[in-house]
């Protein structure tokens, strides 16, 4: 795997009809790595997927994957949009719905191959899913549909995936059973980025994180993220959260500085 | 019956029926990703904004011709779309404000336009009307093959765009994450939109063309659960619809199509409400007979535990009970064992003990959940227990129970019961 960061943003302004809500992004998420996008609500977490995603464009700065243009190695990025962007009543069972992963935008006229199924069913297996193949996607759980995304995005067969909060609406044994996929995919060199706003598992859970909240309060790995200077800055105020994490760190014995010089 | 051999013998008859057999599908199946789009109201606007290239089209050709009055009408349909396009983007207003804008004023223009053809003395020129509200039994096989090669290029484009209309119907921004351009491919099924109206306007009409569009998606939707199965099923529904317009337009030629299509329609659409195996009033009406059985009958095992839990009883004499079941409940639970009948006695057996206890259970869990996490009132809880005893599943009871963390008593302080 070569060093170059799976992302990089630079110097990224974002604004909706004119009112910026993302300030000068700067940061590099490593590849190989879990990494979480961390902030409160309206804190510009999708926004900045979006950005990343292209979906929409930054009044100043650029975002770099793979040291290139997305449109170059776009077919390497697979985008998983929030649960709720999408009309789950619309028609398609399971199946369809991963098989869209195979679509190909250049292509007119293209169909499905036996191919394209076979990847579609492996996608099912790893998300536990393949036994509900042929069901309508209204009728799965809110844990379920998320895997059903994932599915879709694991049939992209890409290197980077970006994930918007993929543990929303998700129960205790779904959020574990995803967990343990991603921490899998990125154990077979992938970079997952995911968007998230429950700092303790956050902790828990990433590698590498950027703390957000309009602007980009901290970025690198989890330990030099989670000072409680910087948690205050990113969540301000919210001291209940606050105190609930700091019993959380002491209760990990959190080492505070020493660990997170194995990192770079 | 003499009579209708005649008009099956009429040397257009056949080529019409087929004719707008295959136009209204092709117009469907583009309907359905609109309907689907939500854009619904997109084929009213174009349908409606067309009209002054229809008018236009008959007196730049001086007469009906259907190719010039065609590409009148693609003309103008596309000036509609990106007239609405242009005024929802340029000003505050809501897209279905500008549609509103765009149709009433082009609709308005057209009917001048109109009322000048029929004015004019240009031969054919009160056949005109037939473009308002159709007239399929006036089309000629010269319009009918005009209509069906923009079909066949209407269907073509279909096919090869298929994925990428499906895509972006359901989920537009990973569509275009993955590198799709959701862009182009809205503006060619807006041209789409045009042409599928545009092939219709003689057999059905410009004023309820939308309603073939939509309405066929719509039946589709309550019978199908996936697009293919909507596509197929929209465009044989429209096909149906349009050939029964075509026969009555023959019969009765005074009369004109387009309505008698919509109230086919409108008569699948009632019908599909009340049989559809999805959401049929039929079917819901079912469900809810069953759920009642499933509360008489969980009602019924609860009140004997309930009797057992108090005294120990197991043993009740039937006439005596304060609510009597009924006898489909109590078929129901001897059939299952959760009671021995012998004579006027029924005794409550093992199975129907951990039944009763089961559902007591998940009411009690229910209302201390209620209690501690939502700080509801303690007098409060029970008629949402009452109901959700019966939903709740062993999956959500494990749940509950976790999530409580193996509770002892209710907020009445009534013992929960577990397994022995
Ligand atoms: N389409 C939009 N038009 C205008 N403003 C928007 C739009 N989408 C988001 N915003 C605003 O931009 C800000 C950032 O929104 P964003 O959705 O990126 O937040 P988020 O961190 O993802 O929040 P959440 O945790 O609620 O998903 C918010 O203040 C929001 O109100
Ligand atoms: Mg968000």
């Amino acid at each position: 795997m070569s060093n170059v960061p799976a992302i990089d943003i630079h110097n990224l302004t974002a604004s909706y009809e004119r009112k910026p809500v993302l300030w000068e992004i700067d940061c590099q998420f490593p590849q190989g790595k879990l990494i979480g996008i961390v902030g409160p609500n309206g804190s510009g977490k999708t926004t900045l997927l979006k950005n990343i995603m292209g979906l929409m464009k930054p009044d100043s700065g650029y975002v770099k994957i793979f040291g290139d243009k997305l449109n170059k190695v776009r077919h390497r990025v697979s985008y998983v949009p929030q649960r709720e962007s999408v009309d789950w009543d619309f028609p398609a069972d399971v199946m369809d719905v991963v098989l869209m992963g195979r679509y190909n935008p250049k292509k007119l006229f293209s169909r499905i191959t036996q191919e394209d199924r076979d990847i579609a069913i492996e996608a099912l297996k790893r998300v536990n899913m393949l036994e509900f193949s042929k069901r309508h996607i209204s009728q799965l759980s809110g844990g379920q549909q998320q895997r059903v995304f994932i599915a879709r995005s694991l049939a992209q067969q890409a290197d980077l995936y970006l994930m918007d909060e993929p543990f929303v609406g998700v129960d205790a044994a779904s959020e574990d059973a995803i967990l343990s996929l991603l921490t899998e995919m990125k154990n077979n060199g992938k970079t997952v980025v995911i968007v998230h706003h429950d700092l303790q598992t956050a902790y828990e859970y990433f590698d590498y994180i950027a703390l957000l909240n309009t602007r980009l309060v901290a970025c690198g790995p989890t330990e030099e993220v989670f000072t409680s200077e910087l948690l205050q800055e990113a969540y301000g105020g919210r001291l209940t959260v606050l105190s609930r994490i700091g019993e959380l760190i002491a209760k990990k014995d959190f080492p505070v500085r020493e660990k997170g010089q194995k990192d770079n | 019956m003499d009579s209708l051999w005649t008009y099956f013998n009429h040397p257009n008859f056949w080529w019409v029926l087929a004719g707008t057999t295959f136009l209204s599908a092709i117009s469907a199946l583009v309907g359905t990703f609109t309907y689907l789009q939500r854009k619904s109201l997109m084929g009213d606007a174009i349908a409606h904004g067309i009209l002054p290239g229809v008018a236009g089209g008959f007196l730049l050709a001086g007469e009906k011709n259907a190719l010039i009055i065609m590409i009148g009408a693609i003309v103008w349909g596309l000036l509609t779309v990106s007239s609405i396009d242009w005024i929802s983007r340029k000003t505050h207003l809501q897209n279905s404000t500008a549609m509103a804008v765009v149709l009433s004023a082009f609709f308005g223009l057209g009917m001048m336009l109109l009322t000048v053809v029929q004015t004019s003395g240009l031969p054919d020129a009160s056949g005109i009307n037939s473009f308002l509200f159709g007239q399929a039994a006036s089309m000629l096989p010269e319009d009918l093959l005009v209509y069906s090669v923009f079909a066949i290029v209407v269907a073509f484009v279909l096919a090869a765009i298929y994925p990428h209309l499906s895509i972006i119907s359901f989920d537009r921004a990973a569509a275009q994450s993955i590198g799709f351009n959701v862009r182009r491919i809205d503006a060619v099924l807006s041209i789409l939109v045009v042409a599928a109206t545009a092939i219709g306007i003689q057999s059905i009409g410009l004023i309820l063309m939308a309603a073939l569009l939509i309405t066929p998606a719509a039946i589709a939707r309550m019978w199908s659960s996936r697009l293919i199965g909507m596509l197929l099923f929209s465009g044989a529904i429209a096909a149906f619809a349009a050939g029964i317009g075509a026969v009555i337009s023959f019969t009765a030629p005074a009369m004109p199509t387009g309505p008698w299509i919509v109230l086919v329609l409108f008569i699948f659409t009632l019908i599909s409400m009340v049989i559809s195996p999805q959401r049929g009033l039929l079917k819901q009406f079912r469900q809810q007979k069953k759920n009642q059985n499933i509360i008489l009958r969980e009602n019924f095992i609860k009140r004997l535990y309930h009797q057992w839990e108090k005294s120990g009883q197991t043993t009740f004499i039937l006439n005596e009970l304060k609510d009597k079941p009924s006898k489909r409940t109590l078929r129901f639970a001897l059939q299952n064992d959760w009671i021995h009948q012998v004579g006027i006695t029924i005794h409550l057996s093992e199975k129907g003990l951990r039944e009763g206890r089961r559902i007591t259970r998940a009411h009690r869990l229910w209302e201390l959940y209620l209690s501690r996490t939502l700080r509801m009132r303690d007098d409060h809880v029970h008629p949402s227990a009452e109901v959700m005893e019966h939903l709740i599943g062993d999956d959500l009871e494990k749940e509950l129970l976790r999530t409580l963390g193996y509770p002892q008593t209710d907020p009445h302080q009534r013992d929960i019961p577990y397994e022995p």
